[in-house]
């Protein structure tokens, strides 16, 4: 689904080139939960962002179902973010001028749907997330928690195949995290590709796969861990 | 969507409800000047176009080059009229109409001077549809002694009774029967009379209407064409077949559509055209502040956007999201517009001198406030909108505009771009109203004050010296003199054989005047003497001339040779200084004779004790004037006015425009200084945090204001720099247009340059001494 080669990062100043990702090779499947860890610095929300199509590498190819991202037009990112891509923040990023469920209809209307299907995918979310008392109240009004439900019924509202998730959790204590992390976990078994960027080692175990970043360069990686593990098996 | 921008344009005008109160303040001042324009300009436009045949009708005028110079008069001769009809296939009628001038007219014991009568040929009625309240106009002249009148002059004569039928006496002279009544004119017909007599008659009155194809210029032709005649092509071939060519002029006729004849007379629609661009700048820096403040307001809203552009928003959406936005408060502002609109109206007329109104009905109206709405918005949200909408979504998600800079000059040249205007207006100002001073106190060089005037007719104009010895028995009236003409109002002129070796064609105006005439004016002689009692000769024999016409002359010492004038032979005695005896702005004094009347004439002057400032006692002194003089035309009422008093129309026109560009100046000031203020609000509240921090660690106040206004004082100097030159050339052309014109000094410009620094940090200082002045701790404690 996703393959990232030779990917690079960096800012040019005056006198010197500051990386933040060197030569990143990744591969992502469909159906995995990826987690990225990492200390801060890192590199792993710009490599988020990259994945994301909010960032573009400095040097390297990105394709994301085949296509070569680095060469496509922004009307075709658009494209992208509205039928394939969700996004989940650590700030949540709610419009706080909006009720919930205006929140989540808004990608619905930019995606052209009709109002009747609007309505009905709306509640249908608003259902799954026992949020229909909510739904009229603003983003103010609810809790950390239930913010963060919000943004992922915003995201997956467009039935993405990936969901990118940067540090979803980093703002909620412990028990709301996990009630989070649940419901992700349940959605990558509904078939949604995961995405992570997490400190918290717990919530990484949630992960099928995780890659730990330093100073921009991948220093472990348990899918390749596995695999030769598995290497190692058949030999 | 709309539903969900419009609760997003509700909640962020909640959240800064200053601000968006300066945004529709300011577009509505925008958009009411564009109104005020539009209303103005439709009007001027508006002239003569309710005729049923309006866009047939044509005025034949006397065009005249002289090299570069062309002048167009709308009175030609009285055979034009007939070579167009009988030489042209296209023209289907044509009429002659003669402006009578005052004319008095008498029904029973009721004499009224009237200004506004006419006297046309029959076909008139078939060129114009004059709506008749009663009486019809159907070979109606052929009766020589009909007259057709307006219903508010039958008021004034008939009051309730019919006047169909009762008889007019005019000029003492000639009955006339009224055979007809006609509505009144609209306030937007250029040809208007209050009454009308047959073309047949003016003989009778005293009013020669034969000539050449030239002379006597003093009338009216009006034309109608065929449908679809192309009238160019037919000027063409006027122009070729009437003409006459002397001294370097040329004549010719050339038709000139009925609909454009005001514009054409009152100094054409040039004038139309710089107002309107002057109120398009002024709507362009109401949208200027507009996008200013929403580019300010948009920074707060970088959040919103950028998740708006995650979650699939395309760049257009954003934008459309923004137009809308901007539409809805220039909606707003239109209806604050229209307010303003409707309470300055009558202050607008009061200065334009015209009777506009405006209806909520009127579907032109309705269209131009729709159209000026949506263009307002539409300008004012799409260029925020293309500039926020391209930065990437991702830097703004960090809070940080990798392009901000850029936005910065952007919103700096927009500021820039304000000031210069601003600056712009102001030195117009400066210039305008000085040069409108120049015409007031121009130092003309003669003394007009306290000069009564009386305009005489035949029945008194002979009859000067027994009117001057009882007139002076008054003690206050000091003096009394006569002349053919007034003497600050010596015009026109023509061309007359006159010189002293050299006798050649020379424009030159004449002036018949009386032995005080000198003396009463306080005029100079350069050389030699005026006309004396001393000398029987000076009323067959003496001549004098003005300065210019002195200068005109080969010889040096001219003074008591002869000096030929049209086909007769003077002794030049003196000359006379020159004077402004015509408007300060269009010329500079010309050449004039002067002969001797001392009997008759057309004007009679009164000097009034100017020590006599008791008010009630001049005013005896005029009423006993009027007993006098009264006395004397019994049948028929005398002008009277002070000499002050009379003045040019190219200077009313002046006083109109300078008091329209102040105006304007007053606005783009207030609109500047409100973008200003909002720009310095927003600004300074982006800036609070840096603001305490800099005062924790030791920064005074006037440290902080200083930094806050730097930026201010930079752009008002580049502002400055920039409009200088541009004035100054706009300035520089206008004032070529008068023949007495002031200086541009450099103090006009630096004045201009003051003021809007003094504006600018004034507003600035206002906002950034508030938040210099505050408490720091209070600030910081919210981080």
């Amino acid at each position: 689904m996703i393959s990232l080669r030779h990917i690079y990062k960096y800012y040019d100043s005056k006198f010197q080139r500051t990386f933040v990702l060197k030569d990143i090779d990744l591969e992502i499947h469909e159906g995995e939960f990826f987690t990225i860890m990492g200390p801060s610095g890192a590199g792993k929300s710009t490599l988020l962002n990259i994945i994301g199509m909010l960032d573009e590498p400095s040097e390297g190819e990105y394709f994301f179902l085949d296509q070569h991202v680095t060469k496509l037009s922004e009307k075709k990112k658009v494209e992208f973010h509205r039928n394939y891509v969700g996004f989940i923040f650590q700030a949540f990023h709610l419009i706080d001028e909006l009720t919930v469920y205006e929140n989540i209809e808004t990608p619905l209307i930019y995606k052209g749907m009709k109002v009747s299907v609007r309505k009905s995918v709306v509640a249908d979310m608003l259902d799954r997330f026992n949020m229909v008392a909510k739904k009229d109240l603003f983003p103010a009004q609810l809790s950390g928690g239930q913010q963060q439900l919000v943004a992922i019924a915003r995201a997956i509202a467009g039935k993405p195949k990936l969901l990118l998730a940067d540090e979803p959790t980093g703002n909620l204590h412990s028990d709301q995290g996990k009630q989070i992390m649940e419901l992700l976990k349940s959605l990558n078994k509904e078939g949604i590709t995961i995405i992570q960027v997490t400190h918290n080692e717990e919530f990484a175990k949630y992960g099928s796969r995780i890659i730990r970043l330093a100073d921009g360069l991948i220093s472990e990686d348990s899918g390749i861990a596995t695999a030769e593990k598995k290497t190692n098996k058949t030999k | 969507m709309i539903r969900h921008n419009l609760r997003i344009i509700l909640a962020s005008a909640l959240k800064n409800p200053r601000v968006a109160l300066i945004n529709i303040i300011g577009l509505s001042l925008g958009l009411a000047c564009a109104l005020l324009m539009y209303l103005w300009v439709r009007d001027e436009l508006s002239f003569d176009k309710f005729y049923k045949n309006a866009g047939h009708i044509y005025l034949a005028y006397l065009k005249g080059t002289s090299g570069n110079n062309i002048s167009y008069q709308s009175t030609t001769s009285p055979v034009i009229s007939k070579r167009l009809k009988d030489e042209c296939p296209e023209v289907r009628e044509s009429a002659r109409l003669f402006s009578l001038g005052e004319t008095t007219v008498k029904y029973g014991d009721k004499i009224i001077n009237e200004t506004s009568g006419a006297a046309a040929d029959q076909s008139i009625f078939s060129i114009f549809d004059f709506r008749f309240v009663s009486g019809s106009s159907e070979n109606v002249f052929e009766d020589p002694s009909s007259i057709i009148l307006t219903e508010s002059m039958a008021h004034r004569y008939f009051g309730n009774e019919d006047p169909i039928g009762k008889d007019l006496l005019i000029n003492n002279k000639l009955n006339f029967t009224v055979r007809g009544i006609i509505h009144d004119f609209q306030k937007n017909a250029y040809l208007r009379f209050d009454f009308v007599i047959p073309f047949s008659v003016l003989p009778r009155l005293d009013v020669p209407i034969e000539g050449s194809d030239f002379y006597p210029c003093a009338f009216y032709n009006y034309v109608m064409l065929n449908e679809k005649t192309n009238y160019l092509a037919l000027n063409e071939r006027i122009g070729k077949n009437i003409t006459m060519e002397n001294n370097s002029i040329k004549f010719e006729i050339e038709l000139i559509p009925v609909t454009k004849t005001y514009l054409q007379d009152s100094g054409g629609a040039g004038r139309l055209i710089i107002f309107s661009i002057i109120s398009i700048f002024v709507l362009f820096l109401a949208c200027i502040n507009y996008v200013n403040l929403t580019i300010g307001s948009l920074i707060s809203r970088v959040k919103e956007i950028s998740i708006r552009r995650i979650i699939g928003a395309e760049k257009k959406q954003l934008v459309f999201q923004l137009v809308t936005e901007s539409v809805l408060f220039a909606f707003l502002a239109s209806i604050v517009a229209i307010i303003i609109t409707y309470l300055f109206l009558g202050l607008f007329n009061n200065i334009t001198g015209k009777q506009i109104e405006f209806k909520f009905t009127d579907a032109d109206f309705l269209g131009v406030i729709i159209l000026l709405t949506l263009f307002t918005g539409f300008i004012s949200g799409l260029l925020p909108g293309l500039k926020f909408a391209s930065v990437v979504a991702n830097d703004l998600l960090k809070n940080k505009l990798s392009s901000s800079s850029d936005i910065g000059s952007f919103r700096k040249g927009l500021v820039i771009f304000q000031l210069v205007i601003t600056i712009f207006f102001l030195i117009s100002s400066i210039v305008i109203n000085r040069q409108s001073k120049l015409i007031t106190s121009f130092n003309s060089g003669f003394n007009k004050d306290n000069i009564y005037y009386v305009r005489l007719n035949e029945d008194i104009s002979g009859k000067i010296p027994e009117l001057r010895q009882i007139l002076l028995q008054n003690p206050q009236i000091l003096n009394i003199a006569s002349a053919s003409v007034l003497p600050n109002r010596i015009v026109t002129g023509s061309y007359f054989k006159w010189g002293i070796s050299e006798v050649s064609d020379k424009r030159i105006c004449e002036a018949r005047v009386d032995y005080d005439f000198l003396k009463i004016f306080d005029m100079k002689l350069l050389a030699g003497r005026f006309f004396d009692t001393e000398h029987p000769s000076d009323a067959e024999k003496s001549i004098l001339i003005s300065e210019t016409a002195y200068n005109m002359l080969q010889e040096k010492n001219a003074i008591d040779k002869p000096f030929h004038y049209g086909n007769k032979t003077y002794n030049l005695i003196g000359v006379v200084k020159n004077y402004q005896h015509n408007s300060v702005l269009s010329q500079t004094p010309g050449a004039i004779s002067y002969l001797l009347s001392p009997n008759s004439n057309s004007y009679l002057f009164i000097k009034i004790n100017p020590g006599l400032t008791d008010l009630v006692a001049k005013d005896q002194t005029i009423r006993y004037i009027h007993k006098i003089c009264d006395s004397f035309s019994p049948n028929r009422p005398l002008f009277y006015s002070f000499l002050n008093d009379v003045s040019y129309n190219i200077e009313t026109q002046f006083e109109t425009r300078k008091e329209l560009i102040f105006l304007a100046t007053l606005l783009t000031i207030l609109i500047s200084i409100i973008g200003l203020f909002g720009l310095v609000y927003q600004s300074v509240k982006y800036r609070v945090k840096e603001i305490g921090i800099r005062k924790i660690n030791g920064a005074r106040v006037s440290e902080v204001m200083l930094m806050l206004n730097r930026g201010f004082i930079a752009w008002i100097a580049i502002a400055f720099m920039i409009a200088t030159p541009i004035a100054w050339f706009a300035m520089h052309k206008l004032l070529n247009n008068f023949a007495n014109k002031i200086r541009l000094d450099w103090w006009i410009f630096a004045l201009a340059g003051l003021m809007a620094f003094v504006i600018t940090i004034l507003t600035v200082s206002w906002q950034s001494w508030k938040a210099a002045s505050r408490n720091p701790v209070e600030v910081l404690r919210y981080e």
